[in-house]
């Protein structure tokens, strides 16, 4: 859609100010984690915490990056994350699509077991769900940290699809199925590329879910081999003290991609396709 | 076409091999959990059977409990009534195209991004009594009188960790509000326009309703976000001071791994699961209603 | 159930030393290679302990070269959890693991989770450690473990601050009040804690209980022997809640964490802290502007209180334990004398705590001045209580931390708390 410009209005100069505004507070904290993560904790916690750093100390960076592995645990982590968001992204479109269009008699019933899923703080299921891994034999492989998350990643998933397919006209599926596809080409070549934003919303909300996640990676994986990058940022907490500036930096280190990725994903949402060739 | 969608095979095609994974990771610990909390365990000595008296105490006859509960509850309402009308006005701003629109996107959702340890740590320094932002700005200002110890005072405590949640999580919502606004179709608008309806109308007759399913998701995450929420009020307070910031998950972490009452803290955490299906029943039946209502007209 | 008395060993660094170089020769029945699994918490590469517990490590497999140690840190709050979870799920994949929490690691005993050492002990090891170092870890007249290293409770005192106010540094509770009049009356911090922190706030109830009471009535009591009796626990609840009320802790000590008023005291901002031995090297870190200006006295002696200087707050509480479902419990063993013994020496050589055993050939010439002024100090220990929360068990700490707080927000009285802690006995 072509906007024509004319003249610029003035309240929509302020609109921008405004979203300025609102843009600083928001960028502000990430402004501030580059901060800590060049200073020590003296300057965190007493002299200096809002400021610019005294003392700019990237050592903090080599220390966080090097003495430690943290690269490796960059890759274990990007790993997890991608295989999850690619399975969970499948599993939940499908599961989605079956429960909000296609016609069976558990599919309320499935909604709201799906539902639970996000009813459930971590914590609580932490034993319990490592009694069942410890029993299945999967503790300190791959695998435990890869099956949790991605059941884990289910339920949100699959809410947020629902919604989304809620919004699609059932006169789509009509169009194509008199066009003689079956239910398999109707999913992936019609249905899949509307929700594809969606599909980019579950995606970001799968990553942020994995690549931050802290207590099964800690619980469920002892060695350096299956290890996340969470885990080792907070490597870095000690019992009487902790060396924040340290733990800045690997935040840094671990914001940097998810940062990349969302901006990736989040155009993926901008676009959107719809079949104009539905009667209204 | 109908025959199509009933048929069982391909169902079970899309459906079965989530829900194996789901119930064996997600359900069944919920079971367990509930099963636990019939007994009083420390964590590694013996079991002993305790019956419902765990669920019982939860409900009657625990203060602490309780004061988390309400404050889980205005910290649900602060959610709704805040946090997503913000977020939906920032959403319909951008989606209906804006200058520098892709850095605005990006930008509200870097809080969404940051873990929530650093949040917690920066609202710290904020309401930091000696050396935070906001009572440096009180006393530039004159305001000195209203200069106070934040953190520290059970009567603001709270609130104090409340901003930040709400703060934080903005972005989740406009990233989804908005994905769901862009995709209504552009000629619905460019219908209504050539019908003469004006942007109010536009919003009220067509973006609202279409984005009701939206919405509805939105409501769902945002009360059982709020009655789940652990992270920013451990990070900030661990329920302090004198438990005035607990929230249900926090003081069941600590009946967990502190005080050494598995069963009791289980039973806790089947109680978070249980409050949060009600909430989202709850919401399920309303929209259900105001859907009904749509269709029929 | 803990016996005796906390006798106060890490002292008398100049006692005579046994041969100090325990044997690092592991016996094994043939020369199968094995692999020793290690759980510890210093996974922060820049704490001096990891590097000395990773040159122990390398020197123990050149020394052994059939014996391989897998080790995998965590920090603590995770650490916690970890153990909290594997031990609870039967699925401690561990040889060795480090504790500090007696309390709980009584649990871990009756539960039979973790390998008594009473005879591999009988080698003559006993000799070697301080007297009764290893009474934190006797359950139910079985030995668990070796001493480490210990730590003291001190006061600590900013000459300059003091100077400024003209006060003087406190050896009595009443000097004590005293001097916070006079800090607080030039508007300086007189005491930081980190109330925030329920262990943190509780040391200074646990101190003031001491010196009321004396080291032995509070360690009858914490191993269940007697119940709070007598006026002086309550006492101790009133003396905080004086010191509350005369703002020794400033406005804010409730959302103070510890490691806030640790940094508070060295960039300055408060005359006093009271904390445990390992303040003193945060004094000496890159960063604190107080470096020379720090003495560290003794917490200060109550009138008519039954504690004399002879009493500490601290002692040993950090070890290496055997896991009890280990398949190499003879080697694992050699190996937990082995390292409980190397970080004692490191911790007492870099100042980080007090040796556990008897070894004359510590190096001294690395201590800052603070760390000599406490090893001075407890020249004269000879009986000491831990930290409650370390030694008490999960639930009783929790009423303990809660009534505690309660104390500093006027929400208890002293007799309401005495009677609190006595219930939760029952």
């Amino acid at each position: 859609m072509d906007k024509v410009k004319t003249k610029v209005k003035p309240s929509r100069v302020i609109l921008v100010a405004v979203l300025f505004v609102i843009a600083l507070i928001q960028i502000f904290p990430l402004f501030w984690l580059l901060e800590f993560s060049l200073k020590d904790n003296n300057e965190i916690y007493g002299s200096n915490p809002l400021a610019l750093p005294m003392v700019w100390r990237w050592g903090n960076y080599t220390q966080a990056l090097f003495s430690g592995g943290l690269l490796n645990y960059f890759l274990n982590s990007m790993f997890y994350t991608l295989i999850t968001i690619v399975v969970a992204g499948v599993l939940s479109a499908m599961a989605a699509y079956a429960i909000t269009r296609l016609n069976w008699k558990l599919k309320k019933f499935s909604y709201t077991l799906f539902a639970l899923g996000i009813m459930v703080p971590l914590q609580a299921v932490l034993l319990p769900l490592f009694l069942v891994l410890n029993n299945m034999k999967l503790l300190n492989t791959y695998w435990a940290l890869l099956i949790p998350y991605i059941a884990f990643a289910v339920p949100m998933s699959i809410i947020i699809l629902c919604g989304f397919y809620g919004s699609i006209p059932k006169d789509i599926e009509e169009a194509a199925y008199l066009d003689g596809c079956n239910i398999y080409k109707v999913f992936f070549r019609i249905i899949l590329p509307i929700v594809k934003p969606a599909i980019a919303t579950v995606s970001i909300f799968t990553f942020l879910g994995t690549w931050n996640e802290l207590m099964f990676a800690n619980t469920f994986v002892n060695s350096a081999a299956f290890r996340t990058l969470p885990v080792g940022i907070f490597s870095f907490a000690g019992e009487y003290s902790t060396n924040w500036g340290c733990i800045g930096a690997g935040m840094v280190v671990a914001t940097i991609p998810t940062l990349i990725i969302y901006c990736f994903l989040s155009d993926q949402v901008q676009s959107s396709i719809v079949v104009g060739a539905v009667k209204g | 076409m109908n025959k199509l969608m009933y048929k069982k095979r391909s169902i079970v095609v899309f459906v079965l091999p989530t829900i194996i994974i789901y119930t064996l990771i997600v359900v069944i610990p919920i079971f367990i959990s509930a099963y636990l909390g019939l007994f009083k365990w420390n964590g590694v000595g013996a079991m002993q059977f305790h019956g419902l008296a765990n669920y019982q105490k939860l409900v009657s006859a625990d203060p602490v409990f309780r004061q988390a509960l309400i404050n889980s509850l205005i910290l649900a309402a602060a959610s709704i009534f805040i946090q997503l009308p913000i977020a939906f006005i920032l959403a319909l701003i951008l989606s209906n195209g804006v200058k520098f629109e892709k850095f605005f996107r990006t930008v509200y959702f870097i809080p969404v991004i940051l873990s929530s340890m650093v949040i917690a740590q920066l609202w710290l320094r904020i309401f930091n009594a000696d050396y935070g932002l906001l009572n440096g700005v009180l006393k530039a200002v004159g305001l000195s009188k209203l200069v106070q110890p934040w953190m520290a005072n059970t009567s603001t405590a709270f609130t104090c960790t409340v901003i930040p949640a709400i703060w934080q999580f903005i972005g989740q919502y406009i990233l989804i509000m908005y994905a769901g606004m862009k995709a209504i179709s552009g000629d619905m608008y460019e219908a209504a326009k050539i019908d003469g309806a004006t942007g109010w109308q536009s919003m009220t007759r067509i973006t609202i309703p279409l984005l009701s399913p939206v919405i509805k998701v939105c409501l769902i995450f945002s009360l059982t976000g709020s009655f789940k929420s652990f992270d920013l009020v451990f990070a900030m307070t661990n329920g302090g001071p004198f438990h005035s910031t607990e929230l249900p998950s926090t003081v069941m972490y600590s009946n967990l791994f502190s005080a050494g009452a598995y069963g009791y803290g289980s039973a806790q955490a089947v109680f978070i699961v249980i409050e949060c299906l009600v909430a989202t029943l709850i919401i399920q039946l309303l929209f259900k209603k105001s859907e009904a209502e749509a269709s029929a007209v | 159930m803990v016996m005796g008395l906390m006798a106060c060993a890490g002292c008398s660094q100049s006692s005579p030393a046994a041969a100090s170089s325990a044997s690092t020769v592991v016996s094994t029945k043939s020369d199968e290679k094995i692999t020793l699994k290690v759980w510890h918490q210093w996974s922060d590469d820049s704490n001096a302990l990891k590097k000395d517990y990773n040159s122990a490590v390398t020197a123990y497999e050149a020394a052994n070269p059939n014996v391989k140690i897998e080790s995998d840190a965590l920090a603590t709050e995770a650490y916690k959890t970890k153990l909290t979870t594997a031990f609870a799920g039967n699925s401690a994949d561990c040889d060795v693991f480090y504790d500090w929490s007696p309390g709980k690691t009584q649990s871990l005993a009756e539960a039979g989770k973790i390998l008594a050492i009473d005879d591999y002990v009988k080698d003559g090891t006993l000799d070697q450690v301080q007297p009764g170092s290893t009474d934190a870890f006797k359950f139910d007249g079985k030995l668990y473990s070796l001493p480490m290293f210990s730590w003291y409770m001190v006061l600590y005192c900013n000459k300059d601050l003091f100077q400024q106010a003209g006060a003087t540094e406190p050896t009595t509770y009443d000097e004590l009040l005293t001097a916070c009049k006079k800090l607080s009356d030039k508007g300086i911090l007189p005491i930081t804690n980190g109330t925030k922190d329920a262990w943190n706030a509780c040391f200074i109830y646990e101190y003031l209980a001491m010196r009321e009471n004396g080291a032995e009535a509070v360690n009858s009591y914490l191993n269940g022997k007697t119940k709070m009796t007598g006026t002086g626990f309550a006492d101790a609840a009133k003396k905080v809640q004086e010191l509350v009320a005369a703002g020794a802790f400033g406005s804010s000590t409730l959302a103070t964490g510890s490691t806030d008023a640790d940094t508070a005291f060295t960039t300055g901002k408060a005359a006093m802290r009271i904390g445990g031995s390992w303040v003193a090297s945060n004094v000496y870190a890159d960063g604190s502007t107080v470096k020379g200006k720090v003495d560290a006295l003794a917490v200060p002696l109550i009138t008519g209180g039954k504690g004399d200087e002879s009493n500490f707050c601290g002692g040993f509480t950090e070890s290496f334990l055997v896991n009890a479902g280990t398949k190499y419990p003879e080697q694992s063993v050699a190996f937990m004398k082995y390292i409980n013994k190397a970080m004692g020496k490191y911790a007492a050589e870099t100042s980080s705590g007090f040796d556990g055993w008897k070894d004359s050939t510590i190096d001294q010439s690395g201590w800052n001045d603070v760390f000599k002024q406490i090893n001075t100090l407890t020249q004269k220990c000879t009986s000491s209580t831990l930290a409650w929360d370390t030694f008490l068990d999960s639930a009783k700490t929790k009423v303990h931390q809660d009534d505690v707080e309660g104390l500093f927000g006027n929400k208890i009285t002293p007799d309401d708390f005495v009677k609190n802690e006595n219930a939760s006995w029952d």
